[in-house]
């Protein structure tokens, strides 16, 4: 931490300390719990805003937290009235416990059902999210032996703490979770959320299973959530419908936009603001104080879409990072690796018949085609030939196709239908035909992120070099992207976003790596020394396969040229060979090479 | 048959709740949150009008009414964020709330009764029929019939069916997309409007009333598979899962009943319920 960070800590310690001895036991009471919804805030913050998962139900796992505590220390008439309240330690610690797992398990098993399915998109999950919560309520309001019903539960407050003691208690807490918070999102791992939620698909052909990081951070959420409904329901001895009602919900959501979305200090300020004043008005005005949120959330979400805490955040990191510049992730070149085993002529991926289709429409019509170890290949032929689908259905077996796909890389055993992380961590890379990079990710993170190939990133170590193998600071060099390292990839040209692309697959250390017109948009020079580092990979016994237009091109840097046309493959052999071709003449060219 | 028939009421209900939503979301990619809000903004009209100048005169106000108020979200917010799903939805969601909060503000959180236009009920197939309950499934009926219709056969239906297939291309071919975008927008608005008040009578009414229905009717939406006969088919379906659910266990289990029939639904058919699919083979 800089200097000014640290004062700035050690100056907030001390006015979180010195506050209470200020005000008196209802401003206590009022702060401590504006901490625990700051708590729930950077939770939400992590699921929607570094993940990517609007949850608008997130107080159901408030809810469920809660209601268990309160289910825990008390007895119940048959009409769901209080009888009797049991306090002991046990039985707090039990429900609490129990609040938690229940939240985890139920969050699992939603996210896995929400954000596994094909259909996935914020619309789903939205939904999903909003009617669990509206089923919440109605379950809670009439099920009278479960939580009160609609009276709730209440009366089963900790006895032997006071104000002040919650005070302190929920101070550290809060300050535990965004401690951690911090941690995290400045880790690898950290990087790796913002991945995920920038652009899931790269994230996935660089061997990353996107979905279970989703599932992984909205479930660890959900728990932090329900533990701060636990404790909430300890200090205020109350447990009701209104805990998991989409009333709670929308103010959570209301303090994570208005704080400003992935940057924790912001939504953790904007929760101990907002429900501060939001107590205070509640009081006199309640349904006033509904329309300010909602006019707030419309605000926020159209007109200043960063929050209006987060800026102010943003804007004195940068300010600071002025006079102390910070740790960026610098690019160096690993020591080179020995290069595979030799074994070039040795064929890596077996394609026999492959199929595949839109509704009559057959896009692949049987290829059969063998990618060799140490061989620079060329697909060519015209739009709509297959190419860039050949490429989809080679890295991701999901999809629905018919034919053989084998794999034979050495180290890897990949199931009948392999998910497309897995063909990625087992060394078939992939550059996209339409650059596709990670927005708020610079491009010395997203080579780091590359470089691992789905190895699960640190939670809290950050990396500040990215060693790559000098292949890619080859590419760095001539795509222009040298000195560019701590640049956001949403900032670079169509260009250097294409060089970052190649740059990207190059990193993984693949043993075949499939490139869809990574020369697009490149000057003849810029062109001449990517087919260089083509050549060079090649020598080094990776299977390189090009998609191409630029039959000179091909022609000079290609060991095998297999041309599609019609989803089949119509030639398949030597430069020259298929140069001189007369089928490719008439069915790729209609005239005469050059 | 009392279950069967609550089955029809019900699945009625959803559809006219869910066409509104659905036009505005097959056209803008824009969920709409609010449409509570608009129902509750037009069935308070409904209560307003209904007594002194007639129920349908009631229902017409409400349409204009909620179409207005549609309109100017459409224009002041909704455009800024267009096409951000996400954005849209929350922006939707807060206009809700203010609506919802406005309508509790004047007339308070209190339930309250619309009197029935049509009175009184018929024998037929041995059980006992209300005649307003049978005017809300014909309605809705004649409603989908004639969506299909229009998109089908009309130029409107051709313009709009372009917007849908391809924004820019439409806009290219002289077609004004923003103002076939506003329109959309409004008549989602104003048929929320009216169906407020259609249900008014069959309802308990308070600001938040049509809360309920519109879980059931996102999950429809969601289920549809942007088809019209895939709508039908998931707002009956999860009509009668409600009413199997509420008639043989307890009314609460019925909402978590018809959230996981729409997500199993999902999870089996990723693409939604649409039946030019079964026809067509996928390899």
């Amino acid at each position: 931490m800089s200097r000014p960070v640290l004062i700035a800590t050690a100056a907030a310690a001390v006015v979180v300390l010195v506050a209470p001895y200020l005000t008196g036991t209802y401003y206590q009471q009022l702060l401590a719990q504006a901490f625990l919804y700051a708590i729930v805030a950077v939770s939400l913050d992590f699921v929607w805003g570094y993940a990517g998962v609007p949850d608008l139900g997130h107080a159901l796992w408030f809810g469920i937290g809660a209601l268990s505590v309160g289910h825990a220390t008390t007895v119940l008439s048959d009409v769901g009235l209080v009888t009797e309240v049991h306090g002991s330690f046990g039985r707090y610690a039990l429900g609490t416990l129990t609040g938690v797992v229940a939240a985890t398990v139920l969050a699992a098993i939603v996210a896995r059902l929400c954000l596994s399915s094909r259909r996935s998109n914020d619309f789903y999950i939205v939904v999903v999210t909003l009617a669990l919560a509206t089923a919440a309520v109605t379950v809670y309001d009439q099920t009278p032996a479960l939580g009160g019903g609609e009276n709730g539960l209440f009366g089963f407050n900790l006895q032997n703490v006071t104000p002040l003691g919650w005070y302190y208690i929920t101070a550290a807490l809060l300050a535990v979770t965004v401690a951690v918070a911090l941690v995290v999102v400045r880790s690898d791992f950290g990087l790796l959320m913002r991945a995920v939620r920038d652009n899931a698909p790269r994230a996935r052909y660089l061997g990353y299973n996107d979905v279970n990081v989703k599932i992984g951070v909205f479930t660890a959420g959900a728990a932090v959530t329900a533990l701060a409904g636990a404790v909430f329901a300890m200090m205020t001895g109350v447990a009701n419908d209104g805990q998991f009602s989409f009333t709670l919900a929308t103010s959570m959501l209301v303090w994570v936009a208005v704080g400003g979305r992935a940057t924790i200090v912001g939504p953790m300020v904007g929760a101990i603001v907002m429900s501060l004043a939001g107590a205070k008005l509640n009081e006199h005005f309640p349904a006033q104080w509904t329309i300010i949120e909602g006019a707030l959330l419309i605000a926020v979400v159209v007109f200043v879409p960063g929050g209006l805490i987060g800026p102010l955040v943003r804007l004195a990191g940068r300010l600071l990072a002025r006079r102390y510049p910070p740790r960026g992730r610098a690019i160096a070149a690993a020591p080179a690796r020995p290069a595979g085993e030799p074994g070039g002529g040795r064929p890596v991926i077996r394609i026999r018949d492959l199929v595949f289709g839109y509704g009559s429409l057959r896009v692949l019509d049987g290829v059969t085609l063998d990618v060799v170890a140490g061989e620079l290949l060329c697909v060519v032929g015209p739009n709509g030939a297959g190419k860039s689908t050949l490429t989809s259905v080679i890295t991701n077996r999901r999809l629905r196709s018919r034919g053989e796909v084998e794999y034979l890389l050495p180290g890897h055993r990949l199931g009948d239908r392999p998910a497309a992380h897995e063909i990625a961590r087992a060394g078939v890379g992939r550059k996209f035909q339409i650059p596709s990079v990670f927005a708020s990710l610079t491009v010395a993170e997203a080579l780091l992120l590359a470089d691992r190939r789905g190895a699960p990133p640190s939670l809290w170590r950050r990396s500040t070099t990215v060693e790559v193998a000098p292949a890619v600071v080859d590419i760095v060099r001539i795509a222009g992207l040298d000195g560019r390292a701590g640049t956001l990839s949403s900032d670079l040209s169509h260009g250097l976003r294409q060089g970052l692309e190649v740059a990207m697959a190059v990193a993984a250390r693949p043993r075949v790596i499939i490139l869809d017109e990574p020369t697009a948009g490149l000057t003849a020079h810029e062109r001449h020394d990517i087919g260089r580092v083509l050549e060079h990979l090649r020598d080094i016994g990776i299977a390189v396969v090009l998609i191409e237009h630029d039959l000179d091109f091909v022609i000079r840097v290609s060991d095998r040229v297999v041309v599609l046309h019609g989803g089949r493959v119509i030639e398949d052999g030597l430069p020259e060979t298929v140069r001189g071709s007369e089928v490719v003449r008439s069915a790729y060219l209609g005239t005469a090479v050059r | 048959m009392t279950v069967l028939i609550s089955m029809v009421n019900t699945s009625a209900t959803t559809l006219l709740v869910v066409m509104g939503l659905a036009i505005v979301l097959g056209l803008m990619h824009i969920v709409n949150l609010a449409q509570t809000g608009f129902m509750a903004v037009g069935v308070y009209t409904g209560l307003e009008i209904g007594p002194r100048l007639g129920f349908w005169t009631g229902a017409l106000a409400a349409a204009v009414l909620a179409g207005l108020i549609g309109a100017a979200a459409e224009t002041l917010l909704l455009r800024r964020v267009r096409e951000r799903m996400l954005e849209t939805m929350l922006a939707t969601w807060g206009l809700s709330l203010i609506l919802t909060q406005l309508i509790t503000l004047r007339y308070g959180p209190d339930s309250r009764v619309m009197a029935t236009p049509l009175h009184g009920s018929f024998h037929l197939f041995g059980t006992t029929w209300q005649k307003y309950r049978v005017l809300l499934v014909a309605a809705a009926v004649l409603l989908v019939v004639a969506m299909w219709a229009l998109t089908r056969f009309t130029r409107v239906g051709l313009r709009v069916r372009m917007c849908m297939a391809d924004p820019d291309l439409a806009e290219d071919s002289g077609i004004n997309t923003l103002l076939v975008r506003q329109a959309t927008f409004v008549l989602g608005c104003a048929l929320a409007g009216f169906v407020g008040v259609l249900l008014g009578p069959i309802s308990g009414i308070d600001p938040n009333f049509a809360g309920s229905l519109l879980i059931p009717a996102f999950l429809a939406v969601m289920m549809s598979g942007r088809t019209l006969h895939g709508l039908v088919i998931s707002g009956v379906a999860l009509a009668v899962v409600q009413v199997g659910f509420a008639y043989w266990s307890k009314p609460a289990y019925a909402t978590v009943a018809v959230i996981a029939v729409a997500v199993v639904v999902l999870g089996v058919l990723p693409d939604g319920i649409d039946l030019r699919r079964f026809r067509r083979a996928h390899v």
